[in-house]
């Protein structure tokens, strides 16, 4: 909803600041684009967002390096894992008010280190996180703050985020969140690309 | 930060938004066979058709197979008199089925900051600069084999191809409307643009050589008034009777206008692309 893939049952979101899109994603990136097509795009939509950016964009490119990931790398040529890493990476160089995660897992993995740093580095001002995933390293390691929002959306907890832990396996259930699954939902799948059947449509109805 | 700080740095985005989705279109298009090509090619495919179906005509006809046939020889070569009228109309085709048929390219709306009328206008300033490259290219072409260089209102030109590219924008979008109602009608409208308004546009006919009694019935067509003046922008001599800029500029900015009323109101039915 803050990311605005998803519209609100009732009211409106009001937003204060830049809210990024999903860390980690593809998002709105054709796969036929190569690596500097997508970044030239986001740095003329995200350009604001990259006057105070901790992550350089030459330390970018070096970190895209570790993996093998060059500039003019068609992104689905990519393997599934310099994917993930493109992804993350790029959903990181841009400094955001608020950054969204549903899915920490690659963030997570050893793979990540180098672009899990930069993160850290963005965080390490004014910026915002918001997670609603269950892996629990993830959560100790980023998260000072929990909420639990009940099945209507209404605020049934809010405190530290041991205490909100503590609360919830007392009040709510007896099985630890830590044990359940990231939700695996996905958002946004109804913005594909439809190019192909559109020059179609043009070519072959005059 | 005042308000016009807010203003300025707002339109700015605006700008960069719309030329970044300009140049995501032909960089997705660029890792395809013809590169950043594909654009231009696919344009001068259906102009190269046009002109060898004119050519053809003229030939089977017997008459002079070079030359436009008829009075606008006097004026034109049949390459310039083609393309011109093809560079318009067909802007104006590509750009109003593109709004009518509904946005295809969906996915940089991921991107909150996006919004569907962004990509439109982003793929639209496609067509005008791929049509326009090829009008300019096709009468650079004439002009050096024929030595005979032309262009007598520059500026009138690129108001035309501006404005005709506002008109179906407008058309395109306040037709996503009225296809909302009954998809029959949207389905009547997109063969109507396609051949109707393609027909009446002047691409193969100037409007000087239709007889004044008959010529009310092909003049409401704004498009034709884009096409004849841009005709008369490269030669102020080309007759141009029942056609008006005015006209044109009042059709643009009604279709435009309202065309913004009703985005205002129902963005999301923009989204909805028809597949047939």
């Amino acid at each position: 909803m803050l990311a605005e893939l998803v519209q609100p049952f009732k009211g409106e979101v009001e937003k204060f600041g830049v809210v990024g899109w999903p860390l980690g994603v593809q998002g709105g990136l054709s796969t036929k684009l190569r690596v500097f097509h997508a970044i030239d795009f986001l740095r003329e939509v995200y350009g604001d967002c990259l006057i105070h950016s901790r992550f350089p964009i030459e330390e970018f490119w070096q970190v895209l390096a570790i993996q093998s990931i060059e500039q003019r790398s068609i992104i689905n040529d990519l393997s599934k894992t310099q994917k993930d890493f493109f992804y993350h990476a790029l959903s990181v160089l841009f400094l955001f008010d608020v950054y969204l995660i549903s899915d920490p897992k690659f963030l997570m993995s050893k793979l990540a280190k180098p672009i899990k740093e930069f993160f850290h580095l963005q965080l390490s001002g004014s910026p915002s996180l918001l997670t609603t995933t269950a892996n629990d390293r993830f959560r100790r390691e980023f998260c000072n703050k929990g909420l639990v929002i009940g099945a209507m959306g209404e605020i049934l907890f809010s405190g530290s985020y041991q205490d909100a832990i503590e609360w919830y396996n007392t009040n709510l259930t007896n099985k630890p969140m830590a044990d359940q699954d990231d939700s695996q939902f996905v958002i946004g799948s109804n913005l594909q690309d439809n190019v192909t059947t559109d020059e179609a449509n043009q070519d072959d109805d005059f | 930060m005042n308000f016009l700080q807010r203003l300025a740095s707002g339109t700015k985005r605006q700008f960069q938004i719309i030329f970044a989705l300009m140049a995501y279109d032909k960089d997705v298009k660029s890792t395809g066979t013809f590169g950043n090509w594909q654009s231009l090619i696919d344009a001068a495919q259906l102009m190269a058709f046009f002109l060898l179906m004119r050519i053809g005509f003229s030939f089977l006809r017997g008459t002079n197979r070079f030359e436009a046939g008829g009075t606008t020889d006097i004026y034109f070569n049949i390459v310039v008199f083609m393309a011109t009228g093809f560079s318009i109309a067909f802007l104006f085709r590509n750009v109003a089925i593109k709004a009518l048929s509904g946005i295809k390219m969906k996915a940089p709306l991921y991107y909150s900051r996006i919004k569907p009328l962004d990509i439109l206008l982003g793929t639209s300033l496609n067509d005008l600069q791929a049509l326009g490259t090829l009008s300019f290219l096709v009468l650079s072409l004439v002009w050096l084999f024929t030595w005979s260089f032309r262009m007598d209102s520059p500026g009138l030109a690129l108001g035309v191809y501006l404005l005709t590219n506002l008109l179906a924008i407008g058309f395109g979008i306040c037709v996503v409307f009225l296809g909302k109602l009954n998809k029959h009608i949207k389905k009547i409208i997109k063969k109507l643009i396609q051949r109707l308004i393609i027909f009446t546009s002047g691409i193969f006919f100037a409007t000087f050589e239709i007889p004044s009694y008959i010529r009310h019935f092909i003049t409401w067509n704004p498009v034709l008034h884009g096409v004849e003046l841009f005709r008369y922008s490269i030669n102020n001599d080309y007759p141009i009777p029942d056609i008006s800029l005015s006209y044109l500029v009042y059709c643009t900015m009604i279709t435009l206008g309202f065309s913004l009323l009703l985005y205002r109101t129902n963005e999301a039915l923009l989204l909805e692309s028809d597949e047939d």
